[in-house]
């Protein structure tokens, strides 16, 4: 190989790292109608409604002028804006299987939107706070188990870098976080308070950094991953004052942000609180060797563990070293068994039980140009034996013949005995979603009891997202 | 297990509507191609409408298509197609409008994440390949980004083994006199 190959080839290895990185997830696959015989041949639609589409992310921004203005946040405690409510709810009992009643999400408008997963409301609209030159947008959220304490992790850029991704070079984003908590039945359903957390600002190499947040299921306790040039760390923060308790690092390189394949915990339930909040469950996504296999052809390969690392042990420590694996397994791009289908690519979400025991997640399997949708679990536990070990929780046949285009799981009871998927159809041969085209309900054990959401609730927010 | 509708299933060996057929691949290679397209062209929404209007000609061909199990390697070929033409255009306008950027000084990608994930290495080569004639881009990205043998290159392509071969051989020629003269 002469050096001008080695060139491209380390240069196309790096565009699949930032082609994966970059491009998750497809929008919607929009059809025009059949064409009547002898008819014009209707012309391919233009744009697609990215309902999904996370805000970009990328790197970006702020300074220490937008610090300044949250530090002052911080000092005058307190809730900041907040939108109206636009209902009221009854405080009631739990939903089916035990999933909590409300839900949070991240809004299509940079805010969040809180509701009611049992009457089919929307309690609330909080819109994130403002800075005068910067913007703000909720990213993500996580829940305590008392079904009214959240905390949602914002991230402010200066308008500038907004509005002109070119110089993001230089800049830095500054990720923050805010306790949301629900008063259903109130005139004041939803309150936002900045927490005393520190800010985290990412420049130079680390621009770009990912991060994950888990709050414990008291609520007390705020776990923060970050994925940055010179590795993962995991940091548990006590939500009442701010302090860090502990700390662990890893410079292993497969899991960096710079050198490896690592999807960055972004978005992911990647952070688990688990057996009373005694234990953090960690999940990590790595490239492995690409397949020299050609039949079967199995493409690209990836690496996703779950390590165990116990609160009660040293304040820091080494994350890799430290770390308990429960969970290992080898995934290719084109899998080759159902366990492969759901911890793979398009299986990207899992959830793992407070209890530890259960991972959940959901697998495309054929038959060939029509394959079948499940929702499994599978035990939290190492090993080849794990792949035999599916319970199908529900199943849904013939996704091409229902126009199915997005599937997910959203939450995991706390035995891991049911879960909560969701699947979106539009009307086959039209460009619009089906009306009733959002499909989110508890499954288990082969049952799917619906969920309730309000009609285009999809429009308003992003569903994948909703947290309980 | 309680799946829905199962008595809507097609026959065994029936061959799929478009529609369904068309969605089926959808689910499972919009992404793939779209990352290829996005490598290519450097931008994420030109990217999708490339592969949105890929998976629209298979829907209009459906019926042509001799054998379903072809379709991936229509995909492919649609979406090289797409991009050589979207390519065009970016130039054409580039050739319009002298304010603009000299073509080696815009960034490989419109892309934020890019800016910050690949070195300047990766950058001036991802833009080097970006300038090389149809078939040599073309047949690089197939080996080299989405590890095609030179005999699928070559199906994808419409050409032979060969002249695959002849095509990654002269693009890195001109990649290594791209490269030579920029630094």
């Amino acid at each position: 190989m002469n050096s001008v190959e080695g060139r491209v080839r380390a240069a196309m290895s790096a565009a699949v790292d930032l082609a994966d990185r970059e491009i998750r997830s497809a929008p919607p696959l929009r059809l025009p109608p059949a064409p009547a015989p002898g008819g014009r041949r209707p012309r391919a639609p233009r744009r697609w409604i990215r309902w999904a589409a996370p805000l970009t992310a990328a790197a970006v921004v702020v300074a220490l002028a937008v610090s300044l203005v949250l530090i002052r946040d911080v000092q005058n405690g307190g809730p900041v804006t907040q939108g109206p409510a636009t209902s009221t709810a009854p405080v009631g009992p739990a939903g089916p299987d035990g999933v909590p009643r409300y839900y949070v999400a991240i809004s299509q408008q940079r805010g969040v939107v809180v509701g009611d997963s049992v009457a089919g409301t929307i309690l609330a609209k909080v819109a994130p706070p403002t800075h005068k030159g910067y913007t703000t947008f909720f990213k993500s959220v996580t829940a305590a188990a008392d079904d009214r304490t959240f905390v949602v992790l914002a991230e402010t850029y200066p308008d500038s870098v907004i509005k002109s991704p070119a110089g993001i070079q230089k800049s830095a984003v500054t990720a923050s976080w805010y306790e949301l908590r629900l008063a259903p039945g109130t005139a004041d359903p939803a309150s936002l308070t900045l927490l005393p957390l520190p800010r985290m600002v990412t420049t130079g190499s680390d621009v770009g950094a990912e991060f994950a947040t888990a709050l414990s299921g008291s609520g007390r306790e705020l776990a923060v991953s970050t994925v940055t040039a010179a590795g993962l760390a995991v940091k548990v923060y006590s939500v009442a004052t701010g302090k860090l308790l502990h700390d662990w690092t890893t410079s292993d390189p497969s899991l960096s942000l710079t050198d490896s394949y690592t999807q960055g915990l972004n978005g992911q339930p990647s952070l688990t609180w688990i057996d009373g909040d005694r234990v953090l469950a960690v999940e990590t996504a790595s490239a492995t060797q690409k397949s020299t296999s050609k039949n079967p052809f199995l493409g690209f390969g990836a690496k996703d563990v779950v390590r165990e690392l116990t609160v009660a042990g040293p304040a820091t420590g080494d994350l890799v070293a430290d770390g308990k694996v429960v969970w290992d397994e080898q995934t290719w791009e084109y899998p080759t068994n159902l366990l492969q289908s759901c911890t793979g690519e398009r299986g990207e979400m899992r959830l793992i039980s407070a209890d530890g025991t259960t991972v959940g997640c959901f697998a495309v399997t054929g038959p060939g140009t029509n394959p079948n949708l499940s929702f499994l679990t599978y035990p939290l536990e190492t090993g080849p034996a794990v792949a035999a070990k599916a319970t199908v929780e529900y199943g849904v046949t013939h996704m091409a013949q229902k126009g199915i285009s997005t599937n997910q799981v959203m939450w995991i009871s706390p035995s891991g005995d049911a879960i909560v998927g969701a699947w979106t159809t539009y009307a086959a041969g039209t460009l619009e979603d089906a009306a009733n085209g959002l499909h989110i309900g508890v499954m288990s054990h082969g049952t799917f009891t619906p969920l309730r959401f309000p009609v285009g609730f999809d429009q308003e927010a992003n569903v994948s997202t909703i947290t309980w | 297990m309680d799946f829905l509708d199962t008595d809507a299933s097609p026959r065994p060996g029936q061959r799929p509507r478009a529609d369904e057929g068309v969605t089926a691949l959808y689910a499972a290679h919009a992404v793939g191609l779209i990352r290829l397209a996005f490598v290519m062209l450097g931008n994420r929404g030109t990217a999708e409408d490339v592969v949105q209007d890929a998976f629209f000609g298979l829907y209009r061909n459906w019926d042509r298509l001799n054998d379903p199990a072809n379709a991936l390697t229509y995909l492919r070929s649609s979406v090289l197609n797409g991009c050589r033409a979207a390519l065009r255009a970016q130039a054409r306008g580039e050739r319009r409008d002298r304010a603009a950027a000299a073509r080696d000084s815009r960034p490989a990608f419109d892309s934020t994440e890019a800016a910050v994930l690949l070195s300047e290495e990766h950058q001036e080569v991802l833009a080097a390949v970006r300038t090389l004639a149809d078939r040599q881009r073309e047949a690089l990205m197939l080996r080299y980004y989405l590890g095609l043998s030179t005999d699928e290159a070559a199906a994808v392509m419409g050409i032979s083994a060969g002249t695959v071969k002849s095509a990654i051989s002269r693009a890195i020629t001109a990649l290594g006199r791209t490269l030579k003269e920029e630094s």
